[in-house]
């Protein structure tokens, strides 16, 4: 009877796997927490401090800076602002300041910064009105009295004038373009914005070619960019709400939103995530997609970044946030699911069937720019049994020269493949196309003549290539160029099974992100039916009739009845 | 300094980790033979064995079965050692003698310096004169069990040596790959069983009823069809076999026809084919007290697509309704034929009769399960053949 219950308990060996099983997810797990809390703590250290710190800075530095300069309020004496003035510009170079007389009576001073500012304005608008004091030319006006009002009134025809009794409020305005008129019985400084600075023309987006739909794309300018999303469409409800980032470098950043769609809830967490930003300088909208992230240790990107103005509506139109960044045409859009980044606006220009199967397609060249190599070596190096027996008898005499195993034959070519890649960004356009070949073709023509890797490995490398391309999301691809490395190193350890293995890995990991509170892969976890109507396949439109639910906008019908 | 010098740590020893574990069951696949198709003969020494044996290669064994290993890609080096002058570039034969399949495979390591693997054997050839000596469950033991060989792999039987079915003179040619092509034209020619693969086998074998295996003949040249063997369920040993014309007729009965020819004579003697279009079989068991009598409606479209006798016109109903009549007494004669072979001479029910039984008669079929091969032999079939020629083709001429 004991002997009975006895045989039933596992050994030794089977007892340390299970502890092992036990043991290892919790390991990890508190790995991972405590490297979030450390990132975490350490930001909200920052944070906090400098909430504190900064405030008091914004605070209190000026009224520092105010007591050393002796001069922030505009001063009585056009003098003496000149003269207060003029020994700040001297720091900048490239602060002009052009002295003229307005109607030949007060003294006036234009500062403006070389390059920054809009010259045809300047001359025309400016200069030309206040010397002839808005009267016909020749005949100067002398009855108006030159005050602010009759400034503002009659003489400047510009649109965007505004005034201020800060001296060095100034100095900073000047720096972002604007032009300052200090004119003697003036209390306060006019700033003319109309600055040029000098802004690129709209054109296609190079990272996100279409064949149909705009071919506008985002430029440099913030103006120009929030522009474009007002000419998608007349629509009050679209807010855009101005923040600066940056401690010592200032950028506007602009968070855009449709009032009555989006979730207040979200809007809340993404302004609070902005203004937790804490940087001296944010180069380039990459910066805060980076610092308002959810997980920055996953590998896919929580953040879609897009120079299409029409995409970013359509997400606007579905309850997203955009964050739009002065200086770069990349803008932010959030949250983000994983099905986002395998779409393309192009898939509702078209009609639904073609845009249905497109959609499988790039779904499906994920997977194969993922999972091709691995499969390869799982296939080569473990799982014969799986190739049809004519394939097999090919696939050993074409490998019958290759002294090495799969998994470094597949790492020599896809290695060289990355390189050749990143070298082609870098690679002077007229040289381009033909390094390519060189690289593409000759490459892989001598290595599978040398002997050093098998012809199928050169499909194999190509087709992963190409499909990573099909992404419509530069980021993306590069995601999966890394897990496929990743599949590469399992399938070499375990297979197919190894490659199994990693792509429930990849799920699980998946399941658990979060974007901004939106689950990453939903609708599928957690699944909402109502949802992939707009997911792998896209319905025709006269059935997608709501947004979508995971967005848990306020608005959730797209029909007025 | 301190955690960033315990975070390098704990990344330096998860590379560790990793570095550690090998690669599991690795195993390139140009480092590995496949084995494709195998023979089972009755127990005879190949020369190679020969000489391996006199030079002192030798293990203790009953030499009962004489295994035909058929290997792709053919390696180079053994091209010296190979007698077997009608092996081609692609494949090669190896044989080894003994007693127990695994072992016998086990041994090919110990000639070979690459392994075999087993997951792309595509046939299985069992030879009748061994067929007739050992049980056929002795023998396929190992190949149903082992986790390697699929299930799909088709079992086939040979006239003369199962060795001989395994060589293809022309090169380029895999003669196992060949022979499963073969077993597939089931649907030109209905004189080829419905192949039976392993997992089909191993059904049958061990409900213990009588079965038929596509049989093999070989020329010097070529391989062909040749009718079929019989096994009998409860001695699963070889009781005879049945002819190619006696297997058209057998698929007749079974209903397994999805094409191919029937062949008669008209009055003056002169030819006319038919050609299956469609078939269907339905046989109904009766049971009146202890007698089991069967009956088997074949009923069957075609069209008359040959007929030698030029005078007739083949847009004459009257002829046709003649033809008909000849290929209806035709198929009966054939079907009888069969009928009263695996009756009387052999004794067993390799038509599919039983299978009807038991789905018609459960409670009956449970008695006479045990012995089904000798109730069936009491038992009166009739056959009932309904012929429609439905056209004549393209050409009314």
């Amino acid at each position: 009877m004991w002997k009975v219950i006895v045989d039933h308990f596992p050994g030794w060996d089977v007892v340390l796997q299970a502890v092992m099983l036990l043991i290892l997810p919790i390991i990890f797990n508190y790995l991972f927490q405590w490297a979030h809390t450390n990132l975490r703590r350490r930001n909200s250290l920052k944070d906090s401090g400098n909430a504190g710190d900064k405030s008091n800075a914004a605070e209190n530095s000026s009224p520092h800076e105010q007591g050393q300069a002796d001069g922030q309020q505009v001063m009585e004496r056009y003098e003496d602002n000149l003269a207060w003035l003029k020994e700040r510009a001297t720091k900048h170079c490239d602060i002009h300041i052009r002295e003229f007389m307005v109607g030949g009576e007060n003294r006036a001073a234009l500062l403006y910064v070389d390059g920054l500012y809009d010259k045809t304005l300047v001359d025309t608008q400016v200069l030309e009105s206040l010397m002839n004091k808005g009267g016909e030319e020749g005949h100067p006006d002398d009855d108006i009295p030159v005050t602010k009002e009759n400034l503002l009134n009659l003489i400047l025809p510009i649109s965007q004038v505004s005034d201020t009794h800060q001296l060095h409020q100034v100095v900073e305005d000047i720096l972002t373009g604007t032009v300052a008129l200090l004119v003697e019985g003036v209390e306060e400084v006019l700033m003319l914005s109309g600055s040029a600075g000098n802004s690129r023309a709209i054109e296609e987006p190079v990272s996100e070619g279409l064949l149909r739909g705009p071919r506008t794309g985002f430029t440099e300018t913030l103006s120009e960019n929030t522009a474009l999303l007002r000419r998608h469409g007349r629509n009050e409800s679209l807010r855009m709400t101005k923040f600066k980032v940056g401690s010592r470098v200032k950028k506007d950043l602009i968070v855009a939103y449709v009032e009555d769609i989006a979730n207040s809830e979200l809007v809340d967490e993404v302004i609070h995530r902005i203004e937790a930003i804490d940087l001296d300088y944010v180069a380039e909208s990459g910066y805060v997609e980076q610092l308002i992230e959810d997980n920055s240790f996953s590998l896919f990107q929580q953040v879609q970044s897009t120079e299409r103005p029409d995409r970013v509506i359509g997400a606007l139109m579905e309850g997203r946030v955009a964050l739009l960044l002065d200086g770069t045409p990349f803008v932010l859009i959030v949250p983000v699911t994983f099905s986002m980044l395998l779409q393309s606006p192009e898939d509702y220009y078209e009609r639904w069937i073609p845009a249905t199967l497109l959609r499988l397609l790039r779904f499906f060249t994920a997977f194969l720019a993922v999972f091709t190599p691995a499969i390869y070596i799982s296939f080569i190096s473990y799982n014969q049994g799986l190739i049809p027996t004519e394939l097999v008898v090919t696939i050993i005499e074409s490998r019958q020269s290759v002294p090495f195993p799969s998994i470094i034959e597949a790492l020599i070519m896809e290695i060289s493949i990355e390189i050749l890649r990143e070298a082609g960004i870098r690679l002077p356009k007229p040289i381009g196309p033909a390094m390519g070949i060189v690289g593409g073709l000759i490459i892989g023509d001598a290595a599978v003549n040398a002997g050093i890797i098998s012809p199928f490995l050169v499909i194999v490398v190509a087709v992963t290539a190409i499909s990573s391309f099909a992404i419509p999301s530069y980021s993306t691809g590069i995601t999966l160029r890394i897990l496929r490395f990743l599949a590469m190193f399992c399938a070499a350890f375990l297979g197919l099974y190894g490659t199994v293995l990693f792509f429930i890995l990849v799920c699980s990991h998946v399941a658990r992100l979060k974007s901004f509170g939106v689950p990453y892969v939903s609708p599928m976890s957690p699944f909402r039916w109502n949802d992939w109507k707009d997911f792998i396949v896209r319905m025709p439109l006269k059935v997608m009739n709501r947004r979508p639910i995971m967005m848990k906008t306020k608005d959730s019908s797209r029909r007025d009845k | 300094m301190y955690p960033m010098k315990r975070q390098t740590l704990i990344a330096l020893s998860l590379l560790l980790m990793l570095s550690l574990t090998g690669c599991w069951g690795n195993k390139e696949i140009e480092e590995q033979t496949i084995l494709v198709g195998l023979g089972m003969d009755v127990a005879q020494r190949s020369s190679e064995e020969e000489q391996l044996a006199e030079s002192g290669s030798i293990y203790p064994r009953k030499e009962l079965v004489t295994l035909t290993f058929q290997i792709i890609p053919f390696q180079k080096r053994q091209v010296s050692s190979k007698s077997d002058k009608s092996s081609s570039d692609l494949y090669s034969n190896i044989q080894e003698t003994g007693d127990s399949i695994f072992q016998m495979i086990r041994q090919m390591a110990n000639r070979r310096s690459k392994p075999m693997m087993g997951h792309h054997v595509k046939v299985i050839v069992i030879s009748e004169e061994l067929a007739r000596k050992i049980e056929i469950d002795k023998l396929l033991k190992f190949v149903l069990r082992d986790n390697a060989i699929r299930p799909s792999c088709i079992v086939l039987m040979s006239k003369g040596k199962a060795s001989q079915v395994l060589v293809s003179n022309n090169s380029g040619e895999i003669p196992s790959l060949e022979l499963v092509g073969l077993v597939e034209n089931q649907g030109k020619s209905n004189n080829i069983l419905p192949s039976k693969n392993l997992t089909k086998l191993d059904g049958i074998i061990n409900s213990g009823s009588s079965f038929t295996l596509q049989n093999l003949a070989s020329s010097v040249d070529e391989v062909a069809v040749a009718g079929a063997s019989i096994i009998k369920g409860k001695t699963r040993k070889l009781v005879g076999s049945l002819s190619e014309w006696e297997v058209q007729a057998l698929s007749w009965i079974q209903g397994s026809v999805k094409g191919g020819v029937l062949k008669t004579i008209d009055q003056g003697g002169q030819t006319i084919t038919y050609e299956v279009i469609s078939e269907k079989t339905k046989i109904k068991s009766k049971v009146e007290g202890d007698k089991i009598s069967f009956e088997v409606n074949v009923k069957t479209i075609g069209r008359l697509i040959e007929n030698w006798d030029t005078r007739e016109s083949s847009e004459n109903e009257e002829y046709i309704r003649e033809v008909e009549k000849l290929f209806v007494r035709q198929l009966e004669d054939m079907m009888n034929d069969v009928i009263r072979k695996m009756r009387d001479t052999y004794h067993v029910d390799v038509g599919g009769f039983g299978d009807h039984f038991r789905i018609q008669h459960p409670k009956m079929w449970r008695k006479l399960e045990k012995d089904w091969d000798s109730a069936f032999t009491r038992s009166e079939v009739k056959c009932n053949v309904n012929l429609i020629i439905e056209d004549t083709g393209s050409s009314a001429k």
